[in-house]
């Protein structure tokens, strides 16, 4: 986006006076698992011997304002369903099945505005966007475990405060998973309800506990570098 | 003579829309699913709730201009009742005349007393069990009247209307979010036929299937409830407020 | 004769002393009240470039119009640091008829000049800032009129077409003998254009009859137009700079309509020799459809964002006005308008075919004014008018759809405004070369009836919500030299609360206190009576005083210069009327902190009369460049393979292409 040229505007003092945002872009990579076991609870140890999300869309927003009377305090709805974050600043469209036990994966590149953001939302998939499992070690007893979810929603309101400026790009994007944090809310001590052998999302209360952990915001986190 | 007539005249004629506004009257009401109760065909679970009490202590009432100041000024708070046939009128305060597409109203604590509290009775079923809830949350609402147009010399009126359903949202951001009360009336312990506020924080929200959205602190269902308690306010019947966070 | 003489003469009749004059003076052109006003007449008109009548206001400094629906539908227009989208805040009147459309449903002061050909304007007088006690609703920003009538006595037959696809029949005669407000008038004018969805046709017809009867003198006109017509609607700046797309190119959809006009106007004026008197009785009837997509599929996915909008209308209106030059100097008026309208808007599909109807309303609006202005000379070369506007509007809006909702029993809504507009205007000639202007006052923008369906419809009244504005204006205009001109007008324009209406919630926004403070420069040269150069530059800030940010949209530097030819004799039998028009308009601020790129271009027009034969010669863009009528920032989803995209994107309507048109003229 080309500026005025300084001539015009050594000439034209106000007509010149008006900045604009201008594009960057930013890589964004996902981050696999550093350790294949997790501690989700006290006496609860998992092996993953497969963990897979799939994600879509990625956007990240600036800090919520009036449409075009900005005020100054970030505003939701008072209705569920009409939180209202700021506008978009920031998008990188597309799905991507992450193997949180294999490499980090890159995304792609977040076409982005300068300015501010304050946070971000994606989306997971319904074709599962979630695919765990492996062996649960839950009070030295051991089981197969086996979690396959569709939540079909976003994940949204995750903190991502900067300024960006396309003079001084950031290096890049990183998405990591918490699943110590995710999978903390599931009651792993629940019995095996179908008899199935496998701990599933089928047994007890586990598929709502399941969604809730891994829908929790604070299981994903977005740094810039 | 005839110029300095003239000058006269033209002074008057352009202060005189400067001078003089409209009267923003505001009033409150909870509605029918207050002062009559929610019916079970709007519960998804098929529970039915009636309250005996809802209170909210409305304050720092405004009537905002395009800047987002404050244009005028409803004096004090206010402790209003719900239950009691409405709507209620809270007051009136002069404004610039001319078009209002934003007002401000806060539910907080006043003098010891809490924002909000209500008390009734739910039923799912057979089951029937009484809450008595306090809640302090601190809330301002930023609403969205439509049609709010003070005229010089008139009024107009914009109505603060209390959604009681929402206390028993089962989600905090969900657009799909359906109104719910097994989980409450299951969240009685001690059997003695009183939900408090104690016993709810005792639930855990994850195994519910209820949602909270971006709001991970709140994992309790007491805790969604209160963080519900931050919802209720609507403007004249279905428009919309935005809250501050 | 030159604009800066007839500017004079103009000026020259406000300057009548108290005592009365014994030379009548017939059809006098309105006095001057701002270094910036302008009056073009016939011979002036033929040296402004322009492909349509509405084009000929590009003579008003400091307007800027963009035409993205092509050829067909209202242009959008930028003024003196307001965007009045398609005409909400620029007054224009033919021979004393308002052109503005009222709620019209596409946007209020809908204003839209197809109905006018361009060969039957004879005079034009523009007039940027707040206007005349004459002008009441919507003139906050400039205002302009127009009279009409046939040149030349004899049948005219002009026949054209050009290198855009576009051809031009026009038959005209004026009766010999007789005044150019008498004649008849059949016109059609259309092609392909260039580029995709830029085909337009338009079918005018007029008739007039101008008589002297008993002293008085009568004028009646009737204007019909009928076009059909494609608007390439918008093009995403991503997509042409990865040659998806290119410059005059359009996505499937883009939207085009229909609009149907007829106008008629009766006006009987009697000029005596110290006061004049008119009397205007108009009538028109509209029907408009206009189908648009500028979002592509980013909303519904599966079957695309289209709208559809129908707007019928009924308008009526008299208005009286009268001038009085005696002891007691007065200029005194009433006018009386009735719309009565029907509207609709229908989510529609990537054909434009309508699918679910998401507003439908009827309503009737009157506005009833009345002015008085005392131009008193305290001092021979001082003019100092007082004036006072006062108008009262009134709305009966029901709405049987509403947000996509079927109203089951739809009440009618009651609004009403009354409007008071004071005016003050200071015009003190100290020299024979030197005059400064000061005006002051305050004029008004009403609200679109759509707006207004919120009445508890129990038939109390609401009040309607009136934009006000008040604006100062200092100017001056030195003409040191018979060749030179020099025009200077400063003004500052504040609203106390700047109203929006938002056709996507279907209410209105308060946008809160803005100001815009402005410069309007001229250079005018004239070194023979038959040539002359004019150099004019605007500049405005304007901002939303609250936050402190530009007011979007609107131009903040326009810089034009216009070499010009008038009537120059060639040889002993033929004259040559030119002009070439070169733009620069500077980066306009964008909602969310965007701006726009610098934009212009350079047109031509040259006629070549000899005896009975005209050739005319029209050449848009000579450079060629592909200059951005238009720039929005937005999310849009043009590709349906692509996920919809919630980040804003850069999108442009393109200006028009180079293209050249030659047309000939013969008399007989």
């Amino acid at each position: 986006m080309p500026r005025s040229s300084p001539f015009l505007c050594a000439m034209l003092l106000l007509g010149c006076a008006v900045d604009d945002r201008l594009a960057l872009t930013v890589p964004v990579t996902a981050l696999a698992l550093d350790d294949a076991t997790l501690r989700p609870a006290e006496g609860v140890s998992l092996t993953l011997t497969t963990a897979q999300i799939t994600l879509a869309d990625l956007r990240l927003e600036a800090p919520a304002a009036m449409s075009w009377r900005p005020r100054l305090l970030p505003v939701v709805y008072a209705h569920p369903g009409h939180d209202l974050a700021g506008g978009v600043a920031g998008e990188l469209l597309g799905e991507w099945t992450l193997d949180l036990l294999g490499d980090d994966l890159v995304l792609g590149e977040a076409l982005c505005y300068e300015g501010p953001l304050a946070t971000a939302r994606l989306s997971l998939l319904p074709t599962p966007a979630l695919r765990l499992a492996g062996l649960a070690n839950v009070d030295g007893v051991e089981r197969p475990f086996s979690l396959t979810l569709s939540p079909d929603q976003e994940i949204t309101g995750l903190p991502l405060e900067a300024e960006l400026s396309a003079a001084s790009p950031p290096g890049g994007l990183r998405l990591s998973v918490d699943l110590n944090h995710g999978l903390s809310f599931i009651d792993w001590r629940t019995s095996d309800t179908d008899a199935d052998g496998t701990f599933t999302e089928a047994d007890g209360a586990t598929l709502n506990t399941a969604l809730f952990g891994l829908t929790s915001t604070p299981t994903w986190r977005l740094t810039l570098e | 003579m005839i110029f300095s007539r003239s000058t006269v005249l033209l002074a008057i004629a352009f202060g005189l829309p400067a001078c003089g506004g409209g009267e923003w009257v505001v009033t409150t009401w909870g509605e029918a699913y207050i002062e009559e109760g929610i019916p079970a065909a709007d519960f998804a679970d098929g529970c039915s709730v009636t309250f005996d009490s809802f209170t909210v202590q409305l304050q720092d009432i405004a009537l905002l201009d395009g800047a987002g100041g404050d244009a005028g000024v409803l004096d004090g708070g206010f402790l209003v009742e719900l239950t009691e046939p409405g709507p209620l009128t809270l007051g009136r305060v002069t404004a610039p005349a001319t078009l209002y597409d934003a007002a401000r109203a806060r539910i907080a604590p006043l003098d010891d007393a809490p924002s909000v509290a209500v008390a009734g009775a739910i039923t799912c079923g057979d089951t029937t069990v009484g809450f008595d809830w306090r809640f302090s949350t601190d809330t301002t609402y930023v609403c969205e009247p439509e049609g709010l147009t003070l005229p010089r010399g008139g009024e107009d009126t914009t109505e603060l209307t209390v959604h009681g359903d929402h206390l028993f949202y089962d989600g905090l951001e969900s657009p799909d979010a359906q109104v719910r009360a097994e989980a409450i009336v299951a969240a009685d312990g001690d059997l003695d036929g009183l939900v408090t506020q104690t016993e709810l924080d005792a639930v855990p929200i994850a195994p519910l299937g209820y949602t909270v959205g971006q709001y991970s602190e709140v994992t309790t269902l007491g805790q969604h409830v209160e963080h519900l308690t931050r919802t209720l306010m609507h403007v004249d019947g279905e428009g919309h407020c935005q809250v501050n966070l | 004769m030159s604009p800066l003489t007839l500017t004079l003469l103009a000026a020259a009749w406000a300057e009548d002393p108290p005592e009365p004059s014994a030379e009548a003076v017939v059809e006098a052109p309105r006095p001057a009240q701002s270094a910036s006003d302008r009056r073009f007449d016939r011979a002036a008109l033929d040296t402004l470039t322009g492909r349509s009548t509405d084009e000929l206001l590009r003579g008003m400094p400091g307007l800027h119009m963009s035409a993205h629906g092509g050829q067909g539908k209202a242009y959008q227009y930028y003024l003196r640091g307001f965007d009045t989208v398609h005409g909400a805040g620029l007054a224009v009147r033919v021979e004393g008829a308002p052109l503005n459309e009222i709620s019209n449903v596409h946007g209020q002061g809908y204003l839209d000049l197809h109905l006018i050909p361009m060969s039957l304007v004879r005079t034009l007088t523009v007039s940027p800032g707040l206007a005349r006690p004459e002008e009441g609703d919507l003139a906050v920003a400039g205002s302009a009129t127009m009279d009409l009538g046939l040149e030349r006595e004899g049948l005219t037959v002009t026949v054209g077409g050009g290198t855009d696809r576009t051809g031009l029949v026009t038959l005209g005669h004026r009766p010999l003998g007789a005044a150019p407000g008498s004649f008849l008038l059949a016109e059609v004018q259309g092609g392909e254009g260039v580029g995709e969805s830029r085909a337009h046709r338009h079918l005018r017809g007029a008739a007039g009859v101008e008589r002297e009867v008993q002293g008085r003198t009568l004028r009646g006109m009737i204007l019909a137009h009928d076009g059909v017509f494609e608007s390439p609607g918008v093009l995403t700046e991503a997509d042409l700079a990865a040659g998806e797309v290119g410059f005059y190119d359009a996505y499937p959809g883009s939207g085009g309509g229909r609009s149907r006009r007829a106008l008629g106007v009766l006006r009987l004026s009697r000029v005596e020799a110290d006061r004049r008197r008119q009397w205007t009785a108009y009538a028109a009837a509209r029907g408009l459809s206009l189908h648009q997509n500028f979002t592509g599929a980013l909303y519904d996915p599966a079957l695309g964002d289209g709208a559809s909008q129908t707007h019928h209308a009924l308008t009526g209106g008299l208005r009286v006005e009268g001038q009085r030059r005696a002891a007691l100097p007065i200029d005194a008026g009433a006018e009386l308008r009735l719309d009565g309208l029907r509207q609709a808007e229908d989510h529609a599909d990537l054909a434009g075919e309508p699918l679910d109807r998401r507003f439908e309303a009827e309503a009737g609006v009157v506005n009833l004014g009345a002015w008085l202005a005392a131009p008193l000379h305290p001092l021979p070369w001082l003019l100092i008018a007082p004036g006072l506007r006062a108008d009262a509007l009134g709305y009966a809006v029901r709405a049987a759809v509403e947000g996509g909702v079927r109203v089951d029993d739809p009440q009618t809504a009651l609004a009403w405004a009354p409007v008071l507009s004071p005016k003050l205007t200071l015009t003190a000639s100290p020299t024979d070369t030197l005059r400064l202007f000061t005006t002051a006052g305050r004029g008004f923008r009403s609200p679109e009836a759509r707006g207004l369906t919120e009445g508890d419809g129990d038939g109390d009244s609401e009040r309607a919500p009136v934009t006000q504005v008040q604006s100062a204006e200092l100017g001056a205009s030195f003409d040191p030299l018979p060749w030179l001109g020099l025009r200077a007008a400063s003004y500052a324009t504040f609203v106390s609360n700047e109203l929006m209406f938002d056709h996507t919630a279907g209410r209105f926004l308060s946008g809160g206190p803005t100001r815009r403070l402005g410069l309007d420069a001229a250079l005018l040269l004239r070194p023979t009576p038959h040539l002359g150069l004019d150099l004019e530059l605007s500049l405005c800030d304007g901002k939303l005083r609250g936050a402190e940010t530009p007011l979007p949209y609107a131009p903040r530097a326009l810089v034009a210069a216009r070499l010009w030819s008038m009537r120059l004799p060639i040889g002993a039998t033929a004259q040559l009327s030119a002009g070439a028009r070169l733009w620069w308009m500077g980066p306009r601020p964008l909602p969310g902190g965007f701006a726009s790129q610098p934009t212009g271009a350079i047109d031509l027009t040259l006629r070549v009369d000899r005896g009975d034969l005209s050739l005319d010669l029209d050449l848009d863009n000579v450079l060629g460049q592909e200059w951005r009528d238009g720039e929005f920032m937005y999310a849009s989803r043009w590709d349906l393979n692509a996920a919809p995209s919630e980040l804003a994107a850069r999108h442009i309507t393109a200006g028009a292409p180079r293209a050249a048109r030659l047309s000939l003229t013969w008399r007989r």
